[in-house]
Formats: structure tokens, sequence, C-alpha cells
């Protein structure tokens, strides 16, 4: 039985590694702790109140960037889409810093500023939709432009520590998200689940719309589905961890290149593979320069991209 | 190292007694630059002042030209100033000053040593020798003063929570902890702001948290740190303009948080 043409043989073998993974992250921080036997009273509420919720996030936001990513990549048919093309991480970063600067001392501001900014350029964007994925590209990315003014006009007026707090927050922070870890994993689960059912529309979508509409799909819904649901899946990924970049393009290639570019094995493939690259950075950013912590974005991107490079290349020979 | 700083320092104190007169028209381009110039009695010579120029409640009226890292070189000259005082001689707009005829003066101090240097060697430039004087004098006898805990009590010193940062080695707020026999737990760090992790925290094991209470709920912040350091964590805020500024008003923040630990002793 091949992997690539059995999802649910995918999704298992993957669940596993991911779970192996998971525990295996779970020991690593200031000290090894033993995940099976903890051996203080300390220990365990390390592992079960700061290490696991924190990992449990990783996975999810991983996971839900990289399912963004594959919708983003086939609904506006550029391989270069990601989730923040269309300017979300930049109208969220907009919500958060004003936030940052309107409350400072209220913590959950920050991620309900980020959701809002997100939704508005969610709501900018989707006017946009009717218009054909070029011109939808070019409206995201001139809007992403726009956000970006507006956030250094606003980090201009921030007093400076502030400006490191909104700078940590636009690289990425796992340490503090103010949503719960487990409307975090029913998030990705519905994203997950969605996604499956649409698969098969996104294969015939993947050949082109005309193609798509003569096998039967409706597509001006679809995209606007597809639109709402990936802009969705990245608001809350945003509110949770702030911008991480990379996840989202890098993974649902990687998981192609891996897999084959059936969309129900590659939405599997990176609903699960997002999540555990994610974990894998995100220990690794709280670990390598320990006591000091790296921002998430960063790893993220020193271990996406070669990875993702060194694919490319042996593909080719 | 931090010896030949200060031989430096004082070196160049020596050398700026070049003929000074009162009736600058002097630019405090940073906070505490200001709240020098109005404790050496220089407020009548202080023509413009930056964003966060907030002390004494006088300093507020001054026009603004900018921030500690950026200013508005028209804005600037607009106010005829004679005389610039700043932290950073870098930032942008600085050369065009001097261009202009500007004097620029740095004053960047670094320990709390380097404040009371600081301001004798400002008041000679700025023609109020005598004042800065009495108030260097009236620093350094408080500082004597202030002695130091009896034993190096380990301390975390949040500067900020989320994400949570501290002070590293040669900054000034490890100076300050150092003056007053604390340990600072990271300061043995190069990075001047490390933003560190909660499980390294609990593994250096601090007895006091200092908090600068600005942008936080103390009250949340304070049971967080009982949850994970135990009822006994003692937490203390203090101002973070009093230790963060290299000005007149440290001691009295260190004489604060003096009290602060001898209280709870």
């Amino acid at each position: 039985m091949n992997i690539k043409h059995n999802p649910w043989l995918l999704f298992i073998s993957l669940f596993i590694l991911s779970l192996v993974v998971a525990w295996v992250l779970l020991g690593l921080g200031e000290h090894w702790i033993n995940p099976f036997s903890p051996s203080s009273d300390m220990e365990s509420r390390i592992l079960w109140e700061l290490r696991s919720p924190r990992l449990l996030t990783a996975f999810a936001v991983g996971g839900m960037l990289a399912l963004a990513g594959a919708w983003f990549q086939v609904l506006l048919g550029n391989p270069l889409a990601e989730p923040y093309v269309l300017g979300v991480a930049g109208s969220a970063a907009v919500g958060a810093v004003s936030a940052m600067a309107l409350m400072p001392d209220a913590t959950w501001a920050v991620s309900l500023g980020a959701f809002i900014g997100a939704w508005v350029g969610i709501a900018i964007v989707l006017s946009f939709s009717h218009l054909g994925s070029a011109r939808l590209l070019l409206a995201g990315v001139v809007l992403a432009a726009f956000w970006a003014a507006i956030l250094m006009l606003l980090i201009a007026l921030l007093p400076e520590r502030g400006v490191a707090r909104a700078y940590a927050w636009m690289m990425g922070d796992l340490s503090n998200s103010a949503l719960p870890v487990w409307s975090l994993l029913l998030a990705w689960g519905t994203a997950l689940f969605c996604g499956l059912m649409l698969s098969l529309s996104l294969d015939k979508l993947l050949l082109g719309e005309k193609h798509a509409a003569s096998l039967g799909v409706n597509v001006p819904r679809l995209r606007t589905l597809l639109l709402l649901l990936a802009s969705a899946v990245t608001a809350i990924a945003v509110t949770a961890a702030g911008t991480i970049g990379f996840v989202g393009l890098v993974v649902p290639h990687l998981m192609r290149l891996l897999f084959g570019s059936l969309h129900k094995s590659v939405l599997i493939a990176s609903a699960l593979g997002g999540g555990v690259l994610l974990m894998l950075a995100d220990t690794a950013a709280r670990t390598v320069i320990s006591p000091a912590e790296l921002p998430v974005g960063v790893l993220t991107a020193m271990i996406g991209v070669p990875v993702f490079l060194w694919l490319l290349l042996r593909r080719s020979t | 190292m931090d010896s030949l700083k200060r031989l430096i320092l004082l070196l160049l104190c020596v050398c700026s007694v070049t003929p000074a007169f009162a009736g600058e028209r002097i630019l405090a381009l940073a906070p505490h630059i200001c709240e020098v110039l109005y404790a050496i009695g220089a407020e009548k010579d202080v023509v413009g002042a930056v964003s966060y120029c907030d002390y004494p409640k006088a300093a507020k009226q001054l026009p603004r030209v900018g921030a500690y890292n950026r200013i508005n070189v028209e804005a600037a000259l607009a106010l005829k100033p004679s005389m610039a005082i700043v932290l950073d001689t870098k930032i942008s707009g600085i050369k065009q000053l001097e261009a202009m005829g500007v004097k620029i003066v740095q004053s960047h101090p670094e320990t709390v040593d380097e404040v009371i240097i600081d301001i004798r060697r400002i008041g000679k430039l700025t023609g109020h020798a005598l004042q800065a004087s009495l108030v260097a004098d009236d620093l350094q006898q408080r500082l004597d003063k202030l002695g130091k805990v009896n034993k190096p009590t380990p301390v975390f010193y949040e500067v900020w929570a989320e994400p949570l940062l501290t002070a590293g080695k040669n900054t000034f707020i490890h100076d300050v902890l150092k003056r007053m026999g604390l340990k600072n737990v990271f300061g043995d760090m190069q990075l001047e702001a490390p933003r560190v992790n909660i499980e390294s925290v609990i593994a250096a094991k601090p007895e006091i948290i200092i908090i600068p209470s600005e942008n936080r709920d103390v009250k949340e912040r304070t049971l967080f740190w009982q949850k994970w350091l135990g009822k006994d964590i003692r937490v203390i805020t203090v101002n973070p303009d009093l230790v963060h500024r290299p000005g007149p008003r440290l001691l009295d923040g260190m004489e604060y948080l003096k009290g602060q630990l001898n209280f709870e002793h």
C-alpha cells in the first residue's frame, strides 16, 4: 500500500510522527525533564503548565498556517502565495500595535486588536474577490504595503519599550497566547476537516478555472468560500502567535514534493507537517541561546528555507 | 575597562573647563538631560526638549523638537540653540546641527558613578558649575550613605512582562542593582535586554522580583510570580523614571528600593 495514495494511512503515520516529536520536544528546555517521570512537583508543573501548552499552540498554529498557505496557493494560482500575502498579517499587526498603544496594561487587548485588525483586512480584500486571482493578488500586495506604512507610523509614535514589544509580536511569540490551547486545536481540526471536504474541488481548480467549471465546480462560490476559510484560519493563527513567516509558504510545497499534489494528501500532510515544523522551531527558539530566547519567526526561516531549497534541487536532478 | 572609561571621562571633564558662561540656549535632547539641567539651575537656558521630557513639571511646557533618537532639525534650529546636549551623537540631524554652529555635547552615563560625574561636567559646560557640584556632592553623599544589602540577594529585574525581558550585563539597571548589593540573576548575559524564558527564571531562583511599574498589572504579575516561585517571593515595584533615567532622581529611586528591601526584611 502506497502512502501517497492512501490519505488515511498518511494521516495516521504523520499523526504518530507528530506525537513522537512532541513527546521528545516536551523534555527539552532549561533542563532535560523526562516526560515519563518528572522528578519533582515543580518539574511536572513545568512540563504540563509551561511546555505542553506552548508546544500544542505551536502545533496548531503551524498546522493552520500551512493549511492557509496551501489554500492561498491554489486560490491565487500562484506558488509564491502564503497566508500573509493578502495583507492579513499587516492589518492584524496594525490592530495589535494600536492596542499596545491605547491599552498598554491589558495583555488580552493585543490579541483582540490583532483579531479585529485581521478581519478588517479580510473584509477589504473580500471586496476584491470577484476580480479574479491576478487582481486579487495585486490588491492584496498593495494593501500589505499600506498596512506596513501605517505600522511604521504607529511604531514611530510608540515609546521605546513599546517598540520592543511590537517587534516581538511581529516576529511571532508562542509563549503567551491569549487563546486557550483547546480552542486552537479545535480550530485546527475544523480547518483540516473543511479543507478535506473541499479537496476534490481544489484538485479540479488546479486545472484552471474553465476546466473546473466544466467539471461541475461552482468556481465563484468555491473561491469565496476558500478565501473566507483561509483568511479565518490565518486570523486565528495571527491572533494566537503574531506573525510567523515561511511556514505557510514552505510547508505546502514541501508536502507536494514529498507526497504528490492531490489535495487530500497535501492538506493532511500540511496540517501535520506545519505543526511539527513549528514545534521544532519554537523548541529551538527557547533552547539554543538559553536562558535567552530567540524570536520563533527567525527560526522558521532558518529551518524552512534550507530544507526547501535542498528538496527543490534534489527534485530537479 | 570600567576604570579606564571613568578615567577618560574624568580627563574629559578636566579638559572641558573651557570658558563657559551662563546664557547658552540649550536643547535638552533626552529626558535625563532635561532633569539634570533643571536640577543644576539651568532651566532658564533650556529652549527645547524632546518627547518624555516630563520632569520637573515645568519641563512639560518646553517646545518639542522630536524624540531622543530622532529630531526635526528645522524645528530645532528655529529655537536658535547655541548648544545641544544629546544621548547619542550618531542620531540623524545632529551633524546638521553641528554644521550650523551648534555646540554638541554628549551625555550618556552608563553607571551610577558616571551620573554624578556627568552632572558636574554639564554644570561646567553650561556655566552652572557651582550648583551642579552642590547637586553632585549631595548625590555622592547619599550614595555613600546608602550602603549595601548584607548578602547579595538574587534579583530578577522584569524590564518587560510580555515578552519577558530583563537587563543584562553592561546596562545601567545592572549597575544600579550591583551598587545596592543585589545580584542580577541574568547579570552575566552580554545582551542588553535579553528575552528570557520563564523556565530559566525559575532555574535562577531569584528571591526578589523588581518590576518597574509601567504598563503592567502589578497584581497580576505578583500572582504570576507567586505561582512559579512560591508564596515567599518578594515583588517590589519601582517608578521606572527613577531608576532607568541616569539623572538626578536616581538616588531617590535607589533609596526607595532600599526602603522597600529593609521594610520587608
